[in-house]
C-alpha cells in the first residue's frame, strides 16, 4: 500500500457521514520518531465531484483549518494524485500535509488527502466581480495569472507533470494575501514523449483544440492553452470560448481565432489534415476585448492561444512577458498598500532557462536584495 | 473552336480585345474611346445602381464571394456587366460613407490607378444610401485560401516568392502614385487572376471613413504604432507586409512579436511551414526571415520602403519561366475541362442538339425559381398568359421560331409570372433565327432570375460565340460547366 514514504497512511474506521464527525489518525513512528495522534473535526463539504468529496476540517490538536479530499481507493493500484502531491513543493501549488485511509461500513476503502485550506477560488472571485457588474482590476489579473504561470512553470519542469484540468475552479485564491495556488491533481499526469495519453481530459471551456481533435501525443502546452483561457476570462469577466458541447467548443474557438490553417491542423493532429472546416476569418479582437485593453495583454493572450501547440510559449516565458512588468517594479504593492505575495523566490524551475530569461524574471531590486551576481551572464 | 495562347502580352491582349469589341454590334461605342492605353481596361466610371443590380442578379446571395456571406458589414459580389466584363462589386454598409462627395473623391482617385499587379478599380456607384465599388473580377480565390486552406496541394515556394514580389511591386506602384496607405493588408487582400498571378485588391486602398478601424484582425498582428495612435502610415503597411512574409514562410498565424522572438533565438524550424520541406535552402529562408524582421521593426522609420523590398525580393525569384497557373496548378482557360452534352452542344453551336436538350429538360429547372401561383391569382389574365406559354411551347417543339418568339414574348410582357426557362427558350429561338444579340439578352435575363442556372451561361456562350466574342464565350462556357458540376454534386447529396 501507499505508505512507503515519510507520510504514513494509517487506516481509520470511519462512519459514512462527514460533517460533525471526528477522525483520528496517527503519524510518525518511523525511524524512532514519536508517534503522534491527529484528530480532524469535519466541518462542511466544500466540493463534490465524480472523484469523491472535499470537506473543510479543523485539526483539533493545532486548531488549523485543512481541506480533506476523500476519494475511493482501488486496492489494486497506487493513487496517482497522491504520488504526485507527495513530490510537489511550491508556493503556487497546493501542498499535501498528510494522508490516511478510512473505511466505511460497506468495507469500502477511502484515501483522505489532507491539504492546506484556501478559502476562495478564482471561480468565486470571478463571480463576485460579474455579479457586481465590474471588471477585475488589471493589477489582480496580472497578479493572479503570473502566479498561475509560476505554478505551471514549476509543475511542468520539476516533477514534469501536466495538470490537464486547469480552470478557475481549480485555482485557489487567498483573499488576504492574494496568493494563488493550483489545486486538484486528480487528472494530472507525467507526460512522456512518444507515449499516448487519453484525450478526453480537461473541462470544456478550457480544452486545448488538439484535445478536441483527439490528439493523444499532446504536451504540457495544453495547460498553457487553459491558462490563456483563464487570462482571457479574467480580462473579459466571462469565458472566452463558452462552447455548449464538444463540437461547439471548436466553433467558439474558430469564431475568435479563425479557421485553423492546414499547417496548424497538422501541428495539432496529423491524422486530421483531410478534415474540412467552415472557413471563417478571425474575429476582430477589438470586439473580443474592450477598447482600453493594454496591448501587452492582447499580445500575451495571442501567444498563449495559438493553434500550434509547439508555438505556445512556456509557462516560464509567460512569466517574463511585459504584461507582468508592473509586478516587478520595486515599489509594487497591493491596492491596499500591503506587499505582494512572494513572486520571485524561484527554485529548481529556473534550471534550464536561458540567462536572459532568468535575468528578466528576477527584477533588479530583488537581485540587489539577494546579492546575486551569478545572474549577470559572465562570458556566456 | 476558340484557341487562346496561354500568355498574352499586354499589347496583344489589347488589340484582340479591341477587335472583339468592334465586332460586337451592341457594345457602347463610347466605351471604346475610354480604353486606357495601358492594358485594355476601361477607365474609371460611375455606374447606376440599376446596372450593378443587373450585373449581380439583384445582389443575389449566390453571387457573394466575400467571407461571412450576408452577415459581413461589407459584402463583395461577383457580377457581369452588359458588355460581358466580369466584375467584383463591393457593397458598403449604409453608415460607412455618410458623405457622398468624400466617397466619390476617394473612389475617383483610386480609380486613376492602372496596374497589372492590382485588381483595378473600374468604377463606383453612389445613389441614395448605396455606396458601391466595382473592380476587376479575380476568378482564382484569395491568398488565404491557397496558403492556409489549400485543398489539393500546398503553395510552392517559388510561387510564394512570386506572390511577395508582385505584392511589393503593387505597393511600389501605389506609393509612386501617392496612394501609399493600404488598410488592413492581409492574406485575404491578395487575389489570383485568370492566369494565376497574384494581385492586390484595390478595395483596401479605400478607407472606410466612419468606423475608423483600419485593421479588423487580432490586434497582436497590427503595427505597434497603430495600437498607440489608431492611425496607419505608409510604414504601417510595410509592417503588415512583414506579417505576410511570415504567413508565407510559416503557413500559420504567428503573432509577429512572437515570430521575432523565434527569429532572434534562431528557431526557424518552428516557424517554417512543414509543406516547404526540401523546397528551399537555408540561405533562401534566412534571407526572407531577415527581410521580415526588417519590416517588423518597432520603429516605423527603420522599416524598408516598397522600392527596396522589390530590390531585395527580385534576386530571390525561382522558376521565373514557369507561368503562375502552372505553379499554382490552376486549370488555365486554354485547357477546358470535359464538357457535358449541353456544354458540348453550346460550344459547337449545335442548335439542333441544344433544342433537343431544352425540350427534354422542359420546365424542370423553374422549380423553386418561378413564382408559385396562389388560387387568388387564377384570373382570366393569368389564364391568357398561360395559354400563350402553352402555344409557345407547341411552336418551340415544332421549331416554328417566329410563333414561338411571339408567344413567349406575350408571356414575358404580361409580367405576371417569371420563368427562366421561357427566357432560355426564346433565347434559343433568337439564336436559331440568327439574332445573337437578342439571344444573349435573354440568356442574361435568365441568369438574373436564376443566378446559378448553368443553362443561362451555356446559352450566353453560344450567343457570344455567334457574335464572334470567342474569349467571352469561353469564359461563359467554363462558368456553365462549373455551375452544372455544382448542381449535379448537390443533387447527388440529396
Amino acid at each position: 500500500m501507499a505508505d512507503d514514504k515519510e507520510m504514513s497512511a494509517a487506516v481509520v474506521d470511519g462512519s459514512d457521514h462527514v460533517t460533525g464527525h471526528i477522525i483520528s489518525t496517527t503519524i510518525g513512528g518511523k525511524n524512532g520518531e514519536p508517534k503522534q495522534t491527529i484528530s480532524y473535526m469535519a466541518e462542511r463539504v466544500v466540493g463534490t465531484g465524480s472523484f469523491g468529496i472535499v470537506f473543510q476540517a479543523k485539526c483539533l490538536e493545532t486548531g488549523e483549518t485543512v481541506a480533506i479530499k476523500k476519494v475511493l481507493q482501488d486496492r489494486r493500484y497506487k493513487n496517482r494524485e497522491l504520488q504526485l502531491m507527495r513530490v510537489m513543493d511550491h508556493p503556487n501549488v497546493i501542498s499535501l500535509k498528510h494522508c490516511f485511509f478510512s473505511t466505511t461500513s460497506k468495507n469500502e476503502l477511502f484515501l483522505n488527502l489532507v491539504m492546506e485550506y484556501v478559502p476562495e477560488s478564482m471561480y468565486r472571485v470571478l463571480k463576485h466581480y460579474s455579479s457586481a457588474n465590474q471588471r477585475m482590476p488589471l493589477i489582480y489579473v496580472k497578479l493572479y495569472t503570473y502566479q498561475i504561470f509560476r505554478g505551471l512553470a514549476y509543475i511542468h519542469t520539476v516533477p514534469r507533470v501536466c495538470h490537464r484540468d486547469l480552470k478557475p475552479q481549480n485555482l485557489l485564491v487567498d483573499p488576504l494575501t492574494h496568493q494563488v495556488k493550483i489545486c486538484d491533481f486528480g487528472s494530472a499526469k507525467q507526460l512522456i514523449a512518444g507515449e499516448a495519453n487519453i484525450s478526453y481530459i480537461c473541462s470544456r471551456f478550457y480544452r486545448a483544440p488538439e484535445l478536441i481533435f483527439g490528439a493523444t501525443e499532446y504536451t504540457t502546452s495544453i495547460d498553457i492553452w487553459s491558462a490563456g483561457c483563464v487570462l482571457a476570462e479574467l480580462l473579459l469577466g466571462q469565458p472566452l470560448f463558452p462552447g455548449e458541447n464538444a463540437v461547439d467548443q471548436l466553433v467558439e474557438i474558430i469564431k475568435v481565432l479563425g479557421t485553423p490553417t492546414r499547417e496548424e491542423i497538422r501541428c495539432m493532429n496529423p491524422n486530421y489534415t483531410d478534415f474540412r472546416f467552415p472557413q471563417i476569418k478571425a474575429h476582430p479582437w477589438h470586439k473580443v476585448f474592450h477598447k482600453r485593453m493594454p496591448p501587452e495583454a492582447i499580445d500575451l493572450a495571442s501567444r498563449l492561444l495559438q493553434y500550434s501547440p509547439s508555438l505556445r510559449c512556456t509557462a516560464l516565458e509567460a512569466c517574463a512577458h511585459p504584461f507582468f512588468d508592473e509586478l516587478r517594479e520595486p515599489n509594487a504593492r497591493l491596492p491596499n498598500g500591503r506587499p505582494l505575495p512572494p513572486l520571485f523566490n524561484f527554485k529548481q524551475e529556473l534550471s534550464g532557462a536561458s540567462p536572459e530569461l532568468v535575468n528578466k524574471l528576477i527584477p533588479d531590486h530583488v537581485k540587489r536584495q539577494l546579492g546575486l551576481n551569478f545572474l549577470h551572464p559572465a562570458g556566456t | 473552336m476558340g484557341i487562346q495562347c496561354s500568355k498574352f502580352t499586354a499589347c496583344c491582349w489589347n488589340s484582340q480585345f479591341k477587335a472583339t469589341v468592334l465586332e460586337a454590334p451592341d457594345v457602347d461605342a463610347a466605351e471604346n474611346d475610354e480604353m486606357s492605353e495601358v492594358d485594355g481596361l476601361p477607365s474609371f466610371r460611375e455606374f447606376t445602381l440599376e446596372q450593378l443590380k443587373n450585373a449581380t442578379s439583384g445582389f443575389a446571395v449566390e453571387n457573394i464571394v466575400s467571407e461571412h456571406g450576408e452577415k459581413a458589414p461589407n459584402v463583395v459580389y461577383k457580377g457581369k456587366l452588359e458588355n460581358q466584363r466580369r466584375i467584383a462589386v463591393k457593397r458598403f454598409n449604409r453608415m460607412a460613407w455618410p458623405d457622398p462627395r468624400q466617397f466619390l473623391e476617394e473612389a475617383r482617385s483610386v480609380g486613376q490607378l492602372r496596374n497589372n499587379r492590382l485588381t483595378n478599380l473600374l468604377g463606383c456607384c453612389c445613389e441614395g444610401d448605396e455606396r458601391l465599388l466595382v473592380a476587376e473580377y479575380m476568378p482564382n480565390e484569395t491568398l488565404a485560401k491557397h496558403l492556409f486552406h489549400w485543398e489539393t496541394h500546398p503553395m510552392k515556394w517559388a510561387m510564394r516568392l512570386r506572390v511577395v514580389l508582385h505584392l511589393a511591386q503593387a505597393l511600389e506602384y501605389c506609393t509612386s502614385k501617392g496612394r501609399a496607405l493600404y488598410h488592413d493588408l492581409n492574406a485575404y487582400r491578395i487575389l489570383f487572376d485568370e492566369d494565376g498571378n497574384p494581385r492586390l485588391s484595390t478595395f483596401g486602398l479605400m478607407k472606410n471613413s466612419r468606423d475608423g478601424k483600419s485593421y479588423s484582425t487580432n490586434l497582436a498582428f497590427t503595427p505597434p504604432e497603430y495600437l498607440r495612435t489608431g492611425r496607419v502610415t505608409p510604414e504601417s503597411v510595410i509592417y503588415s507586409f512583414g506579417t505576410l512574409l511570415l504567413d508565407l514562410l510559416s503557413g500559420k498565424h504567428i503573432p509577429p512579436s512572437h515570430a521575432l522572438d523565434l527569429i532572434r533565438d534562431r528557431n526557424l524550424q518552428m516557424l517554417t511551414d512543414s509543406c516547404l520541406e526540401g523546397q528551399f535552402t537555408d540561405d533562401d529562408g534566412t534571407e526572407l526571415v531577415r527581410l521580415a524582421s526588417r519590416c517588423l521593426q518597432y520603429e516605423p522609420r527603420e522599416r524598408p520602403n516598397p522600392k527596396s523590398l522589390v530590390t531585395a525580393l527580385s534576386p530571390l525569384q525561382k522558376e521565373t519561366e514557369v507561368p503562375s497557373h502552372v505553379l499554382m496548378g490552376i486549370p488555365h482557360s486554354a485547357s477546358v475541362s470535359p464538357l457535358s452534352p449541353l456544354g458540348e452542344a453550346c460550344s459547337r453551336r449545335d442548335l439542333t442538339a441544344i433544342h433537343e436538350i431544352l425540350e427534354k429538360i422542359s420546365y424542370k429547372d423553374d422549380e423553386g425559381v418561378a413564382n408559385e401561383l396562389s388560387f387568388q391569382m387564377w384570373t382570366d389574365q393569368m389564364q391568357e398568359t398561360l395559354n400563350s406559354k402553352k402555344k409557345g411551347d407547341v411552336a418551340f417543339r415544332q421549331k416554328d421560331l417566329k410563333d414561338a418568339i411571339e408567344c413567349y414574348t406575350q408571356f414575358i410582357d404580361a409580367g405576371t409570372m417569371v420563368s427562366p426557362t421561357v427566357y432560355a427558350r426564346r433565347s434559343l429561338c433568337y439564336l436559331m433565327s440568327d439574332m445573337p444579340q437578342d439571344a444573349l439578352n435573354d440568356a442574361m435575363q435568365a441568369q438574373i432570375i436564376s443566378p446559378i442556372w448553368h443553362i443561362a451561361s451555356y446559352l450566353q456562350a453560344a450567343a457570344l460565340s455567334a457574335m464572334g466574342m470567342e474569349n467571352e464565350a469561353q469564359v461563359a462556357l467554363k462558368e456553365g460547366t462549373t455551375l452544372e458540376a455544382k448542381k449535379n454534386s448537390t443533387a447527388g447529396q440529396k
